[in-house]
């Protein structure tokens, strides 16, 4: 879709304003915007994250090969999580769930280093701690446990059955002489 | 029982505008909002009815532990103007709109602190107070954040911080922004030089209802861009510099248009109490730009026949969604307005 101002570039941010209940869309090029204060661009614009972020796509595509030696074409990225690709992330500017930045992160980190003013975060620290694999495997082993019981009480042991072989297929972390290293 | 609480919300004046804050006469309010996720869930925009569901009762039970009382939105069970109702008070994003189920906001009373559930990402923490109060801002919605990962499990990285649907809110998740008055710089023509300033420190200037609205009013919303590589309380400082030297700059300009020509600052805002008081016919945009004048007025103490908390209160009623609630429903919509308007000017 081309700008609705100029006619010449390709419009990457789309605009809807409403004014008193009707609801108008502008598509606009990231030069026209900065130019139109009417816009919210307030005439200037030097760095803009719309675009940035909805260029994701280019920025993804030159991390990977076009075709694939025999001519086919190469398969997107995707989060082994949520299914969420690199074709969604180029399109939406948005990532599919907390998982994909694995993924993702590497094809991020220039348009990160354009966004941010660093690459770290130095901020506010998540008050629960991140959970080491012995953690998780002893939060799953008590929540299933805790379930079993329920179940046992009120004689669902069909239901009981299907956790108990839950349980037991719970595989322990490796234990380690230096415990979180 | 949202179609209830909406009228519970018409019923008072809106907490952050009607309570006097710090620079107030510049400085209508400051926000914070965090952005916060759940392990183990996909994002919203990818997320499926029941998914957006779960993650929706999740919060509501989480929310249910908070000492403070709050009164649910189902958006879904809202029509389109009370939608909007909730968008013009600051509740709500245009973004929660777009979800078909299990968007939800939780809001306290006076309205300063707010939850929205299952917008771009699962939770949005808002906190709004009156004036020009940031730390006080973060110190209040910092202890939400802290209560609510009591119970909830918030998706956080070691290197990236907190993990947003959108990689501009990664980090601390946090957006500050303060909303100010700024006509002295609009008049004088500075604002053009002000603005580039601040976006060459990584800070943005919108207009009064953020993305995609322009500056009527001469309302402008001025906030951190970037969220990774500072922590909170640098962000804040930040911001708090430039707002400052931004006031400064307000106050000078006010400064120099009285002394260049008083008699023009005082027709201008005598004519705006004209057209606010009198007027039988009166746009939204005009509605705004008057407002602006004669609250301009009001904080230079040339007018004291109106209360500075008055003027706030008729920037969210002259918005549509208000108007319909609050006004005549047999005039046409800028008739309406004028009506409403006039009527509370008299009452002063």
């Amino acid at each position: 879709m081309l700008c609705d101002i100029c006619g010449k570039n390709e419009a990457t941010i789309h605009i809807e304003e409403i004014t008193d209940g009707a609801s108008k869309t502008v598509h606009l090029c990231g030069e026209c915007m900065a130019k139109n204060p009417q816009f919210g661009g307030l005439g200037v614009s030097p760095f803009n994250l719309a675009e940035i972020v909805l260029n994701l796509g280019g920025k993804l595509a030159s991390k990977m090969p076009a075709q694939k030696p025999d001519g086919k074409a190469e398969p997107t990225m995707k989060c082994p999580v949520c299914g969420w690709t690199s074709r969604e992330l180029g399109t939406t500017g948005l990532l599919g769930c907390p998982s994909c930045y694995a993924v993702f992160e590497p094809a991020l980190e220039s348009a990160l280093a354009a966004m941010h003013r660093g690459g770290e975060h130095t901020g506010k620290r998540a008050s629960r701690p991140e959970m080491s694999a012995a953690d998780e495997y002893r939060l799953q082993q008590a929540a299933l446990r805790k379930e079993l019981d329920d179940c046992i009480k009120r004689e669902d042991y069909e239901q009981a059955a299907v956790l108990r072989d839950r349980l037991a297929a719970l595989v322990p972390p490796p234990k380690s002489g230096n415990a979180d290293k | 029982m949202s179609a209830g609480h909406i009228q519970q919300l018409l019923a008072q004046p809106v907490g952050w505008l009607a309570d006097s804050g710090p620079s107030e006469d510049i400085a209508i309010s400051s926000r914070i909002r965090l952005a916060r996720n759940l392990n183990g869930h996909f994002f919203p925009v990818h997320a499926s009815d029941e998914q957006l569901q779960a993650v929706a009762d999740l919060v509501a039970d989480a929310c249910a532990g908070l000492p403070d009382d709050r009164l649910e939105f189902n958006i879904s069970e809202l029509d389109e103007n009370d939608r909007m109702l909730l968008f013009e008070r600051r509740l709500v994003s245009r973004e929660l709109f777009k979800r078909p189920t299990g968007a939800r906001l939780l809001v306290t009373p006076d309205e300063c602190s707010s939850i929205m559930v299952n917008e771009e990402d699962h939770l949005r923490l808002q906190w709004l107070l009156p004036g020009l109060q940031l730390e006080k801002v973060y110190e209040q919605v910092n202890r939400l954040d802290d209560q609510l990962a009591g119970t909830l499990d918030f998706a956080f990285d070691s290197k990236l911080g907190f993990l947003t649907s959108c990689p501009t809110n990664l980090g601390t998740g946090m957006r500050a922004s303060v909303m100010l008055h700024l006509p002295g710089l609009v008049m004088t023509k500075e604002i053009g030089r002000a603005v580039q300033g601040i976006a060459q420190l990584h800070l943005t200037a919108r207009g009064i209802f953020g993305e995609g609205s322009d500056n009527r009013g001469n309302l402008f919303q001025i906030s951190n861009q970037s969220t990774l590589g500072e922590s909170e309380p640098e962000i804040i400082g930040r911001l708090c510099r430039v707002i400052a030297k931004l006031i400064e700059s307000e106050k000078f300009a006010r400064g120099q248009l009285l002394s260049a020509s008083p008699e023009l600052l005082y027709d201008r805002v005598g004519r705006a109490y004209g057209t606010l008081r009198y007027s039988y016919i009166l746009s939204g945009e005009e509605a705004l730009n008057s407002l602006s004048m004669l609250r301009l007025g009001v904080d230079m103490g040339m007018f004291t026949a109106v209360d500075i908390h008055t003027v706030n209160d008729l920037f969210v009623k002259v918005n549509p969604a208000h108007l319909k609630h609050l006004a005549n429903f047999n005039l046409p919509p800028d008739a309406a307005r004028a009506a409403m308007v006039r009527e509370i000017l008299k009452r002063g």
